[in-house]
């Protein structure tokens, strides 16, 4: 945990200072709290450019963190993700759909009809592929379901009245942060209470889950209704993260394992709130690295997390095809 | 030996099928024409059959019609027809040497491969002005490169003793493919004020198609042709199991191998021109099954008949598409729509991929 907070504690520090003009940390801390003598350019770079950004990297990668803690637990696979089961495409779609066409909806609508879309992609990937199937048969679905969802999305973006070019289509397909402003903040963060409650309330039904359907029945949890319910919440952690920065991949596929690999435990209750905040670093160091890295092309941060992604899932998928019962 | 169930002979059951095959081809055929002339026919200005045949043999009543028709459509049509022809009949390959339903170039990988290639050619070879020269012979070779390479990988990772399992190849390959298309993402982005052209690499999408990109990809189509010939009888052999090939006197690893290259040259050219299209590789050889069996010789031609169709008939949509199609969206848009073919493909082949994952499962329950 104190390693932990010292990482997060530094990337933020980092994400904040790194960049053009590279600021000093002192700096930094200045132009935060609105010390004296701060030139203003910089207290404007600091407070109104990187630090929306840095607290929407950090609420994003946190969100999906957590949500992949809680649906690898439900779905009992551990190559689970909403990223990987169409999910967040489907989110995207519906984000996409009505920022494209300027369909004329308050903004706050636009995270509620991703968690509309999520929710209705999510129960059409469990409705093909059954829970008791191996777990591979969902990714495969889930990629395919991925694939045409994502056609979906470039037909929406391209057949737009005005075609925004590439960065539109990298913002509802891989994921930007580069939109994120105080804005954004204010539209996701009243949904930063689910995270709360899933962080507070999800751990006990999802151990009890792990335990097999016929324990939990045993104990007198009602497995359907509390597996259905945990989906609707991990589907729920996505939604804002969507409507604010886009479906970035891998976070919430691969925060939860390092932070099984790390603390040794599959406890739901530590893990969900330790890979929130490695969900969170992620984000941050993948867009500290995707702002910096090419400059000054900016690289949308989904493909960082994609191309580190990738590569991660190849080697979980190695292992887990020689096992015969996937453990989580 | 004497009889079958439908009570006839085997020669006279091989004759049947044989009238079958012709038969199919030959519908086939005459449908992949009539449709070409409807994409010739279609679009902003509509054309009489009279009209493009007036203007394709060169007496146009206008000369717009003349560029319309001869310099326009017909080079994209007869591209779609080409790139469709060779990806599909590539996924015939794949699927018999693989002995697995679900594979096709872009589900191991090829295509992504391919993608990568082509578009790190077209990244690496800006001209000194700047200007974007997708006719540059280096685009195939990349092409084919990238695609052997990423096919190789996704096989190697895939490979245990006891050969390729199905699903893990796919598993391996669907993964593999959506890292290599971050990675070509990558040169999108650094490619800068190109971003917009090369983007549709990604995809795939047959506009600004003229007659110079039909021309460039006639070599590769000419180095596929004595490829695909060598690889039928090879493939065949390896299609009735690996025992019975090796018995046959093949040698199995090197046999796939070959096939495998095939394929992948197929595939390449097809990217080369009309970049990655999704799941046209694994629909029209599934459907071309059905109509003519699985023997390669028949499936590799009902395969590229109707890979062809469906890639023209996509296009059609694709070129022709309009929001105003949909009465409730009150959206004003442009004539000739932007949407990239690949997107139509996926819409039809998603949810095909998705009922063939299914089928086998059923089977085995």
């Amino acid at each position: 945990m104190i390693v932990l907070s010292c990482v997060s504690a530094g990337v933020v520090l980092g994400s904040l200072a790194w960049g053009t003009p590279t600021l000093s940390v002192g700096k930094v801390i200045d132009a935060l709290f609105g010390a004296a003598g701060v030139e203003d350019s910089h207290r404007f770079i600091v407070r109104e450019l990187r630090l929306p950004r840095v607290i929407g990297g950090a609420l994003a990668g946190a969100m999906l963190g957590a949500s992949g803690a809680v649906m690898q637990d439900t779905l009992r696979n551990p190559l689970a993700g909403p990223e990987l089961i169409g999910v967040s495409a489907g989110a995207s779609l519906a984000v996409a759909t009505i920022v494209a066409f300027r369909i004329p909806l308050p903004r706050i609508a636009l995270p509620i009809a991703a968690l509309v879309a999520g929710l209705i992609t999510g129960t059409l990937i469990l409705a093909l592929v059954s829970l008791k199937r191996n777990p591979m048969h969902m990714l495969l679905a889930g990629a395919a379901l991925t694939a045409l969802i994502n056609a979906l999305v470039i037909a929406v973006i391209t057949l737009a009245p005005n075609f925004g070019g590439v960065s539109i289509i990298y913002r509802f397909l891989v994921g930007s942060l580069s939109d994120v402003q105080w804005d954004e903040i204010r539209l996701a963060s009243p949904w930063a209470i689910a995270l709360v409650l899933v962080v507070l309330l999800a751990g006990r039904p999802l151990n009890v889950l792990k335990l097999g359907d016929e324990v939990a029945e045993g104990l007198g949890v009602g497995v359907r209704r509390t597996r259905a319910l945990l989906f609707a919440a991990s589907v729920l952690l996505v939604a804002p993260v969507i409507a604010i920065a886009g479906p970035i991949g891998f976070i919430a596929l691969v925060a939860p394992h390092i932070v099984r690999r790390l603390l040794r435990t599959s406890d739901a209750r530590v893990v969900i709130p330790v890979a929130a905040v490695t969900g969170a670093v992620l984000v941050l160091a993948a867009d500290t690295a995707a702002r910096l890295a090419l400059h000054p092309h900016e690289v949308a941060v989904g493909l960082w997390t994609a191309l580190l992604g990738a590569p991660t899932l190849l080697v979980l998928l190695q292992r887990s095809m020689f096992r015969k019962r996937p453990s989580i | 030996m004497t009889a079958t169930a439908a009570g006839l002979t085997p020669r006279r059951r091989v004759a049947r099928s044989t009238l079958r095959y012709r038969w199919w081809v030959a519908v086939l055929a005459i449908a992949l024409v009539a449709l070409m002339l409807l994409y010739v026919m279609l679009g902003p200005v509509l054309f009489t059959p009279d009209l493009v045949f007036k203007a394709l043999v060169g007496q146009p009543e206008e000369p717009l019609h003349r560029l319309a028709v001869r310099e326009v459509r017909l080079p994209r049509v007869l591209m779609a027809a080409l790139a469709g022809a060779m990806l599909s009949s590539s996924g015939a390959f794949l699927q018999s040497v693989l002995r697995n339903p679900l594979a096709a170039p872009a589900t191991v990988g090829i295509t992504q491969g391919a993608v990568l290639g082509a578009v790190g050619a077209l990244v690496l070879t800006f001209g000194s002005e700047g200007a974007l020269n997708d006719l540059n012979a280096l685009v195939p070779v990349a092409a084919i490169a990238g695609g052997l390479a990423a096919g190789g990988l996704v096989y190697g990772l895939s490979y245990r003793r006891a050969g390729a399992d199905p699903l893990r190849l796919i598993l391996t390959g669907v993964v593999v493919a959506a890292g290599l298309s971050a990675a070509t993402s990558f040169l999108v982005l650094l490619s800068g004020s190109h971003a917009d052209s090369i983007i549709r690499w990604l995809v795939g999408s047959l506009s600004t198609r003229t007659w110079d990109h039909l021309v460039f990809l006639l070599p590769v189509a000419a180095l596929a042709v004595p490829l695909v010939a060598a690889a039928i009888p090879v493939g065949n052999a390896l299609q009735l199991g690996d025992a019975t090939a090796s018995n046959l006197g093949l040698r199995t690893e090197l046999a796939r191998a070959g096939v495998f290259a095939t394929a992948v040259v197929l595939a390449a050219g097809s990217v080369s021109v009309a970049g990655g299209i999704a799941f046209l590789g694994m629909m029209g050889p599934h459907l071309a099954r059905t109509l003519v069996g699985s023997d390669l010789r028949r499936l590799v031609v009902g395969s590229a008949l109707v890979g062809a169709i469906i890639l023209v008939a996509a296009d059609l949509l694709a070129r022709t598409f309009s929001l105003d199609w949909i009465p409730l969206l009150n959206v004003e848009t442009e004539s000739g729509s932007r949407v990239p073919v690949g997107a139509f493909t996926a819409l039809v082949g998603a949810p095909f991929f998705i009922y063939l994952m299914r089928r086998p499962l059923r089977a085995q329950a």
